[in-house]
């Protein structure tokens, strides 16, 4: 449980994060922790050295909405998930389509279990 | 679209990170900078799985070695939070003045890599025989000149006694008189001021609105560092955040120059204030299950670790927000509109690191 | 230029900065992590220095009585010297040389009797450690 945290909705993610944009509120970064089947986003932000977080799970097979029309600086945490774990964001303002780290054509074994089947257009390996 | 594709990096002579950018050139004018990553990505983040928790502090160290301390610094604090374990007085002040000599050596570091970016070799060597004492100090204090891996869970595994410093403090003054005479040179200079001013121009509200740090965020008016927390014997040892206003290449010149200045008062003021006592906590057992977010403040700016356990030895999630993750947003803004040859030194002023970008 | 010239005239008057390597090599500091060592003749092939590792470059085994270190993936953190229960392993002040041929070092350590305690319960420290491991 971390202190000052919310968790929300998905369909909540671009409301609330222009409400923070409003009220003063910087966006730090995007943490994503692999929960087996779920991905679990967690949001920081900070503003005048306090922070506070927002919670988003995201289930197998859906996406996730990108913040980077709000906060521009979102695009380059959320490609790295997308490359990492294997969610696709929607609306993402620069979008490596899966290949921030890697070439097209290149099998890697993804930093969580099932990523490699949730990589879209990439070849899936197996995880050990 | 119209333009001419350049890839800048990531093997270029005046980069000193591999970076790509693929700049999309009209006339010599920048349109657009797509940046690319990857070339460095070890995955260290995944090696929790298979290092315990202990065995994280040296693997967390070697993710940078210019900010390499911090880092293991960062690990430390938060594992002691998450396991109730205080480190001794000592070992916070021990830490501050590590850390703080850290800093000054990445921003000597930092302050010739410019200087050589503009071409201006002589006192790129200066800065750079400067930095060999601060290395020197490091060998002698901590046993290794770049990775010194002092921090240890519960405080941290070397003390300075009263002969060592003695010697490092007079070290640190020879090195406060080299450096403020290189002041003309570096920030009056004609030749450096027309290549520095005005480019790479950061408002204040770009600054912060793109997720800026550290002087970056600084050299754009925001009197915003981490070491305003408080955490290990920073509110002891009294700090101010160093600000410039100009928002560009110049001003984040200045903020690191005066920072070097700051940091070696900073480790003088924490050697002077050094209490009695032992410098590490035995830490015994596993971290409870639990998560934290603990930031303190590298040399490039914010360093955020988030930590979550689940109560055995190995964690189950370790992430790392490098300050130039944060930082290479704002570069994308910063360089459509100059010319391509002031890319390089707008680059660099960001004091890109990428190794930390990608562990 | 006023800045620069008066700095390159000082370093012009006073001795260089550099050290000319390799004919006064750099002598290490006190206290600088160097090569590692073990003493036979102490060690009790515990494995605690192989369970601390972070780069698992130490192999210690008991039935054949021997330990292993493989200097290549070592870092030079010196936690196995930590850990070391009987003050066995140290790290000496010089680095290591270059070398011809990839260097690993195998130790032949003899086991030890085990060490009687004065207590009523002697349970000696090799068994204790043996199932430790």
């Amino acid at each position: 449980m971390l202190q000052a945290q919310t968790e929300i909705n998905k369909d909540d993610l671009r409301r609330l994060g222009q409400q923070c944009k409003d009220d003063g509120w910087r966006l730090v970064t995007i943490s994503a922790v692999d929960l087996g089947e779920r991905v679990e986003l967690i949001y920081h932000f900070d503003k005048d050295l306090a922070l506070k977080h927002l919670r988003l799970t995201v289930g197998p097979q859906e996406t996730a909405p990108s913040l980077s029309p709000v906060y521009l600086a979102a695009f380059l945490a959320e490609n790295e998930i997308r490359d990492q774990f294997g969610l696709a964001f929607q609306g993402l303002a620069i979008d490596y389509q899966g290949y921030l780290f890697l070439e097209p054509g290149v099998e890697c074994e993804a930093i969580c279990h099932g990523a490699s089947a949730r990589l879209v257009g990439a070849d899936a390996k197996e995880d050990e | 679209m119209a333009g001419t594709v350049i890839p800048f990096g990531p093997q270029h002579p005046v980069l000193p990170e591999p970076l790509q950018l693929k700049l999309v050139v009209k006339d010599e004018i920048v349109e657009e900078a797509v940046p690319q990553m990857g070339y460095v990505h070890r995955g260290l983040e995944a090696l929790v799985k298979v290092k315990d928790f202990k065995q994280m502090t040296q693997v967390v160290e070697r993710i940078c070695g210019i900010c390499s301390s911090i880092h293991g610094l960062t690990y430390c604090l938060a594992l002691e939070e998450l396991m109730g374990v205080q480190p001794p007085p000592r070992a916070d002040y021990l830490r501050v003045a590590w850390s703080e000599l850290h800093r000054v050596h990445s921003h000597l570091l930092w302050l010739g890599l410019f200087a050589d970016a503009l071409g201006f070799e002589s006192l790129f060597m200066q800065y750079w025989r400067i930095r060999e004492k601060v290395m020197d100090i490091m060998e002698a204090t901590a046993g290794n000149r770049v990775i010194i891996s002092v921090n240890v869970i519960g405080g941290t595994r070397r003390d300075i006694d009263e002969a060592q410093r003695k010697w490092v403090l007079g070290l640190l003054d020879e090195m406060e008189r080299e450096v403020k005479a290189t002041e003309r040179a570096l920030l009056h200079d004609y030749a450096v001021k027309r290549r520095t001013v005005g480019k790479g121009v950061l408002t204040r509200e770009q600054a912060y609105d793109l997720g800026a740090a550290g002087p970056t965020l600084r050299g754009s008016g925001v009197a915003q560092d981490m070491r305003q927390l408080g955490f290990c014997a920073y509110k002891e040892v009294g700090f101010e955040p160093v600000v410039e206003h100009d928002g560009d290449s110049w001003a984040r010149a200045k903020v690191r120059y005066r920072e070097t200045l700051q940091s070696i008062e900073l480790v003088r003021r924490a050697l002077a204030g050094l209490p009695a006592g032992e410098t590490m906590v035995k830490a015994k057992g596993k971290p409870p299950a639990g998560e934290l977010v603990v930031r303190s403040e590298q040399p490039r700016g914010e360093l955020l670790y988030y930590v979550k356990t689940d109560g055995s030895k190995n964690l189950e999630r370790l992430r790392v927000r490098t300050p130039t993750f944060a930082n290479v947003p704002p570069l994308v803004v910063m360089l459509p509109g100059l010319e391509l040859a002031d890319v390089p030194v707008v680059v660099l002023s960001i004091d890109p690191c990428v190794s930390c970008t990608e562990r | 230029m006023a800045g620069m010239t008066k700095i390159i005239l000082g370093n012009l008057a006073s001795k260089p900065a550099t050290r000319p390597h390799p004919f006064e090599p750099h002598q290490p500091m006190e206290g600088y992590r160097g090569e590692l060592i073990n003493d036979p003749a102490v060690c009790i092939l515990c494995g605690m220095c192989q369970r601390t590792c972070p780069s698992a470059c130490l192999q210690v085994s008991k039935a054949e009585e021997s330990w292993r270190w493989h200097p290549l993936e070592c870092v030079f953190c010196g936690n196995c010297v930590e850990v070391c229960p009987v003050d066995s392993l140290s790290m000496k002040r010089s680095y290591l040389p270059v070398q011809r041929q990839r260097l690993e070092v195998e130790l032949h350590v003899p086991k030890k009797a085990p060490k009687k305690k004065t207590s009523k319960t002697a349970q000696p420290e090799a068994d204790k450690t043996e199932a430790e491991a």
